[in-house]
């Protein structure tokens, strides 16, 4: 049997993680692009899940959510460097797992157990992050356009959920450094997914990461908090997808699949503005 | 035990009143028309959970409740930080105490400030509940800052590196009507941890009271705070003193604007030439941390002060050594910062 290594996958809900792994496993398993990671061949346990969110991928539908499906638990088998065998396990576990772990503060063993790797691909949603606003802001804008600032319903109270996003992940990315979860100094490689969003801005995965998310930027910039990081855009979906509530769908949905090579629609961006369509990438440098 | 009223439970503030053992008023006020007393629910802070680690139960792992630290909390931190400072924050109720430390943290959600960056911090969720009134998110008119309630002191932890090496700052956060009950009785000072503690003190000079009548009770407030401090002998670490005139807009925004500053101006000096002598240095901030008026960008003056709550207390022995081991957390808070002074 080869030998066991794991990677966390964290994010969100709706964050890309899903894709991710239904685009990975085509690539590994369809071998139509040179990648860094090579399949090892089929594992003796379920592929029946990653067979089925990859026929979903390459049919351009959008894919089951795993708040539905539960938490997975998939493994592949890889050749890396050196010819070097080896079977990597990845937990596909709902957003909403993470999302309890700011919210609840607390979260089940079995999520704990899964946490415990070293190498973390993190996914961020790269067009739905929910800054933080202010309300002087707002108001000064709203004077400089010469317009009252409008304010629907009654005041709102706290909830956890209303949080930004960089601090919601930088809180959680702390609690894999702490107490029963923390396994020492981890290597984390930002996934900023929806990556055909943004890329027309022309600007770096880093850029924006600094830009967009700066509290989180600083934690995992900052040496003692004991993160190596690189940051990617990635584009694993390619476009929009059949079951998206926008008549623009399907005519994407409908460009995605004529594509000759279906590997060909995954784009991934690294921290140099290289292009490639590997996404075995940001995890042979995770187990490296 | 809290005395029941109206089938709530109930507390005094006022130190001297023993309501809770004989149901009687101290000033022989009606409880409901003493101003001092409370329902448990509305003076009470929820009490606050050990931080230090994440713990395993029964079907699942407890992480850390990312709220205010109570001291036990504050000296775990003190006691694994390599740096770390103790601010203390005091003013009359409503002079901008809750809004100044909710400033300081959304400086960072914007990005570096300066040549310091956020490195982490242990009480991201009471740091967002304190920002909340301030953002659009909250659908308010106005920026708004929740009262911090009495009862014990917490702190707000916030970590920041200037260069690789990180600090921490631990922001002690007590209600402005427990620092008032000092002017009455300075035993009280005794119970306040986070002077002993401090590596500096900032007072909080309202600049929306600078303006108007209630500006008379609020200079001697100041004044009578600082000297029961001095009395109490709260001041004896040679302190910094940061005099710090909050809410700048409400100021600039004036037509007396010039009287305003003025003002401050002479508080400053009367501040310097009462109490120079306590302390290592006096600087002076001029702050808007959640302006209401567009005349001063939000968060001006908050990178100085933030530049100023990283220096380090000047060191002095005293003579005041006490034997006797405390028990209670401020104590062992307390025994912490004289084993700091030893060391250094």
């Amino acid at each position: 049997m080869n030998p066991e290594q794991s990677v966390v996958v964290l994010g969100l809900p709706e964050s890309g993680k899903t894709t991710f792994l239904a685009a990975l496993w085509h690539i590994v398993t369809g071998m139509e692009i040179q990648t860094k990671l090579n399949f090892g061949g089929l594992t003796a346990e379920n592929n029946a899940y990653l067979n089925n969110i990859a026929k979903q991928w390459r049919d351009a539908v959008v894919q089951e959510r795993t708040a539905i499906s539960g938490n997975q638990w998939v493994s592949m088998n890889f050749v890396g460097a050196n010819n070097k065998k080896f079977r990597l396990t990845f937990p596909d576990v709902p957003g909403e797992a993470y999302r309890r772990m700011w919210e609840d503060r607390d979260c089940e063993q079995e999520i704990a157990n899964g946490l415990q790797a070293v190498g973390v691909l993190l996914f961020i949603h790269s067009d739905t992050i929910v800054p933080p606003l202010w309300i002087v802001d707002e108001a000064q804008l709203s004077k400089a356009m010469g317009v009252e600032m409008e304010v629907e319903g009654g005041d709102v109270d706290w909830k956890p959920s209303l949080a930004p996003t960089q601090v919601q992940l930088v809180d959680i990315l702390q609690m894999l450094q702490c107490g029963a979860l923390n396994v020492g100094h981890r290597r984390v490689a930002v996934m900023l997914s929806a990556w055909d969003k943004v890329a027309e801005n022309e600007i770096c995965p880093k850029t924006f990461l600094e830009k967009k998310l700066p509290l989180l930027a600083q934690h995992l910039q900052q040496p003692s908090n004991g993160w190596t990081m690189k940051v990617y855009g990635v584009s694993a979906q390619g476009g929009d997808y059949i079951g998206v509530n926008d008549d623009n769908a399907q005519v994407s949905a409908d460009a995605l699949t004529s594509l000759e090579t279906a590997s060909e629609r995954i784009k991934l961006v690294d921290d140099g503005g290289s292009v490639s369509h590997d996404l075995t990438e940001p995890i042979a440098w995770l187990v490296t | 035990m809290p005395v029941e009223l109206g089938g709530q439970k109930g507390t005094c503030t006022n130190s001297d009143c023993r309501v809770s053992d004989t149901g009687q008023c101290f000033e022989g006020l009606d409880l409901m028309a003493c101003p001092h007393f409370g329902s448990s629910n509305e003076v009470e802070k929820p009490k606050k959970q050990d931080h230090s680690n994440s713990d395993e139960t029964e079907g699942g792992v407890r992480l850390p409740p990312g709220t205010a630290l109570s001291c036990d909390g504050a000296s775990k931190v003190l006691s694994r930080s390599t740096e770390a400072r103790v601010v203390a924050i005091i003013g009359s109720p409503d002079s901008g105490k809750t809004s100044l430390i909710a400033g300081v943290y959304e400086l960072f959600q914007r990005g570096a400030v300066g040549d310091i960056r956020f490195s982490r911090s242990e009480t991201h969720c009471s740091f967002e509940q304190i920002c909340h009134d301030a953002r659009s998110v909250s659908r308010r008119n106005q920026p708004h800052a929740v009262r911090t309630r009495v009862g014990e002191v917490t702190f707000f932890h916030l970590e920041i590196a200037c260069g690789n090496q990180p600090i921490s700052i631990l922001l002690a956060d007590r209600s402005g009507e427990e620092y008032r009950s000092a002017t009455d009785d300075i035993v009280v000072v005794e119970e306040f941890v986070e002077i002993a503690r401090a590596d500096s003190i900032s007072i909080l000079v309202d600049g929306e009271k600078l303006l108007n009548s209630a500006r008379h009770n609020m200079m001697s407030e100041l004044k009578m705070l600082l000297q029961a401090l001095k009395d109490g002998n709260g001041l004896i670490n040679s302190l910094s003193l940061g005099i710090v005139l909050t809410k700048l807009d409400a100021v600039l925004s004036s037509n007396q604007s010039d009287d305003g500053m003025r003002i401050f101006e002479n508080v400053v000096k009367e501040i310097t030439n009462r109490f120079g002598d306590s302390f290592a240095k006096i600087k002076v901030f001029e702050v808007a941390a959640s302006p209401k008026e567009p005349c001063a960008a939000k968060g001006t003056g908050l990178d100085e002060l933030l530049t100023f709550w990283m220096s380090r207390r000047r060191t002095v022995r005293t003579n005041c050594e006490n034997s006797i081991v405390p028990s209670r957390a401020f104590g062992r808070l307390r025994m912490q910062a004289q084993e700091d002074n030893d060391e250094s």
